[in-house]
């Protein structure tokens, strides 16, 4: 069954086709909410808060982009709103904690390079690191990430290279490790 | 080596550095093999049904008090920080500023919450009264010799009315009840009694059945929680800084 037809099955109040478009698209919004979040419930929360706001509003959908291009985009505008609040209340937990040591590359231990790479990742911008994760770990287009983050293909992948430089400076003493 | 040959092996080495980079970012966030899907979807289905009663429309006569109720749970908080922070440097005004600095003290947030929970018990304790003389009235056009259809329609309304602004007050009383405000145990118990109603309350559906109601009514007496209310709130309005 196509997306349209679907779309008007649900709107019909058909709970069948409700979970038919759950079960086409859950996998993909799920793994890219765990990729925003890396916390298994947060990426649940995120996934449960996208259904149930696609479903609340299907019936505005123009539907002059795909389906699973409009649900991605309330998932990661949902992912990540989420994602604020859950700095905000952290923020206001560790105030003990110096700002600027949250989420930076922290020399001192000196982990692998995978694990400095993710901290470095989690601590790009965030126009930076969501299309980062977009593109370069999950395989979006630019043209997708224009589509679902409503920007220009042309600035995602300004943003893009902006990140991967950011990533480059911050991974500097591990330089050896890739170029060799 | 010329430009053109460095440029090239600038080229070569970003080529090789995005790459090496896409490849160890895979395991960035790595999500688990197994998604959660029936969970998530049992999840969604109760989310839906928990968010469907909310697409009612508060009455003009009940929209402000729903409005002040969460509200005024904000300001009480708010104001009560402020008049507490004022009383503890009341006394001694030739405190030190580190002493001033210092009245905002932990001890400060659990009296203004008990504030708050002020604000909440007037809140709810207006809601019970609009929903006795409701309950009284529905009562009274079953015996009248009135249009039956229109009073039923008049207790429709009033009811879905009613279970709004009750939703609007349970999240709120929810809040108290996580906050410090529910570690004291009699405000905890009042407020989980509350919270009980307000649910039962939040749940009466258009259509309901005397039988509901008189349910409802039937676990404000037992539970006596109107007095109880009253009990609570305290008999001087002006120390919640009203």
């Amino acid at each position: 069954m196509n997306d349209d037809a679907l779309i008007d099955r649900v709107l019909a109040g058909d709970p069948a086709a409700q979970r038919a478009l759950y079960d086409a698209h859950v996998d993909r919004v799920y793994r890219l909410a765990y990729r925003f979040a890396g916390d298994a419930d947060l990426a649940r929360d995120f996934t449960q808060d996208t259904f149930i706001k696609a479903f609340a509003s299907l019936g505005s959908f123009k539907r002059r982009s795909s389906l699973s291009t409009w649900l991605h985009s309330i998932g990661v505008s949902v992912a990540l709103n989420g994602l604020r609040s859950v700095r905000r209340l952290r923020e206001r937990e560790t105030t003990a904690v110096d700002e600027a040591t949250i989420g930076a590359v922290r020399v001192g231990s000196e982990p692998d390079l995978k694990e400095r790479l993710a901290r470095a990742i989690d601590a790009l911008p965030e126009g930076y690191r969501t299309v980062f994760v977009m593109h370069d770990v999950e395989g979006y287009t630019h043209e997708e990430i224009g589509v679902v983050l409503g920007i220009e293909s042309g600035t995602s992948k300004a943003q893009l290279s902006r990140a991967r430089a950011k990533l480059r400076t911050a991974l500097a003493d591990f330089a050896g490790e890739w170029i060799a | 080596m010329n430009d053109h040959g460095n440029r090239e092996n600038d080229d070569v080495a970003e080529e090789k550095w995005t790459e090496t980079l896409r490849d160890l970012a895979r395991d960035y966030n790595q999500p688990p093999m197994i998604v959660p899907r029936e969970a998530m979807w049992a999840a969604i289905v109760a989310g839906q049904r928990r968010d469907r009663p909310r697409i009612l429309q508060i009455s003009h006569r009940f929209a402000p008090l729903a409005a002040a109720a969460v509200i005024v749970l904000a300001v009480g908080i708010g104001i009560g920080r402020v008049t507490v922070s004022r009383s503890a440097r009341t006394p001694n005004t030739t405190n030190t500023a580190a002493n001033s600095a210092n009245s905002a003290t932990p001890t400060a947030v659990p009296e203004a919450y008990a504030i708050a929970t002020t604000q909440q018990l007037l809140e709810v304790q207006a809601l019970l009264t609009a929903f006795d003389a409701n309950n009284r009235q529905a009562t009274g056009n079953a015996d009248a010799t009135r249009d039956p259809k229109a009073s039923a329609k008049a207790d429709a309304k009033a009811d879905a009315h009613l279970a709004s602004w009750a939703r609007d007050l349970l999240s709120n009383t929810r809040l108290l009840l996580d906050s410090p405000a529910g570690a004291d145990p009699h405000r905890r118990q009042l407020l989980e009694d509350l919270e009980l109603v307000l649910v039962q309350i939040a749940a009466l559906s258009p259509d309901a059945a005397a039988s509901d109601r008189a349910a409802i009514a039937h676990t404000l007496d037992d539970a006596q929680v109107l007095p109880r209310i009253k009990a609570a709130i305290p008999t001087n309005q002006n120390q919640v800084g009203l």
